[in-house]
């Protein structure tokens, strides 16, 4: 390819047509921008496939049966990919816990209990009502002195405004729960009830 | 717990559901699932006895809740319509489904003391 590019510049050059070299000039660029875009690609997949292999997390577990919705889909990483999030069960200790899936990379993060979140439950087996919080709303703690304040009861500094899209578990019929969202590698956590 | 007891004895009540008391910050003592005897109604529902269910929230304000989070809901004629003292917990802007329960909280009793002198 190399060769043939130096033999057409070295034949512009001899016929002095310039105009014609400038557009190879163009050309070669363009082929050139192409192949890092190639490039790109193929490190991507190359990610994917490397996680794919060392897909172990997802292996001990099976989706939980006894939730309605299990799965949530959104960008909970914020990356602009697609992720998901499943209420799966410890298929040993039969024990649930959230999976999280992050769409590029295949990475996987299990969060068995509430010990990366600061709270003390040992299991998620509590989860009556969980949904999506779109990326972009404002969210807060919303229990003041022990009890359930209103948006119009929390200062807006006191709210934060989500960076990626969270997930809102509850328990079913009262108690408490809480809101997930990711934010700079960690996953936080705000009491809801 | 002696206002609860005096609320449901007022209001003639022998089947109530409680199904969690909330530690003082908030969060469920365990936070694990409610046991769901199926007696639960949701708002709205025709097995709801709205007359009963009225006469419980007006003692439980009686006994000293003065706020409670619940749901408007529409029954027959009644469209959009509250349990007496309750609020809505969507207009307040609280994500939980309120539908469901009966939250009670704002526990203000008038209580009248009077000392006896020996």
């Amino acid at each position: 390819m190399l060769k043939l590019i130096m033999l057409s510049i070295k034949l512009c050059l001899t016929m002095k047509c310039y105009p014609l070299l400038l557009i190879g000039s163009v050309i070669i660029l363009s082929c050139k921008n192409h192949s890092k875009n190639q490039e790109k690609n193929t490190n991507v997949i190359s990610l994917s496939q490397n996680s794919n292999t060392g897909n172990k997390v997802e292996e001990g577990y099976t989706n939980s049966k006894n939730h309605d919705p299990y799965l949530l889909i959104g960008d909970f990483n914020g990356d602009s990919y697609i992720d998901t999030l499943k209420i799966v069960t410890n298929n040993k200790t039969r024990k649930d816990a959230l999976l999280y899936k992050f769409g590029i990379t295949k990475q996987e993060i299990i969060l068995p209990n509430g010990n990366m979140l600061g709270q003390d439950f040992d299991d998620f087996n509590w989860i009556g009502e969980m949904h999506k919080i779109v990326k972009g709303n404002k969210v807060w703690n919303n229990v003041k002195n022990g009890e359930i304040i209103g948006q119009n009861q929390v200062g807006d500094s006191e709210k934060i405004i989500l960076q990626t899209d969270a997930v809102f578990i509850h328990e079913s019929e009262g108690g408490g729960g809480g809101i997930i969202y990711w934010l700079n590698g960690e996953f936080h956590w705000i009491q809801q009830d | 717990m002696a206002a609860l007891i005096g609320s449901v004895a007022d209001a003639h009540v022998t089947d109530l559901t409680i199904n969690a008391f909330s530690l003082p910050n908030g969060q469920s003592p365990s936070l694990s699932k409610s046991d769901k005897s199926g007696d639960a109604l949701t708002l709205g529902n025709s097995k709801l006895d709205f007359d009963r269910q009225s006469s419980l929230n007006n003692s439980l304000f009686k006994f000293g809740w003065k706020d409670m989070i619940s749901e408007r809901f529409t029954m027959g004629s009644k469209r959009s319509t509250l349990l007496p003292h309750t609020s809505s917990a969507k207009e307040r802007g609280i994500s939980s489904d309120h539908s469901t329960h009966l939250h009670l909280q704002g526990f203000k009793p008038n209580v009248k003391t009077d000392y006896v002198v020996y």
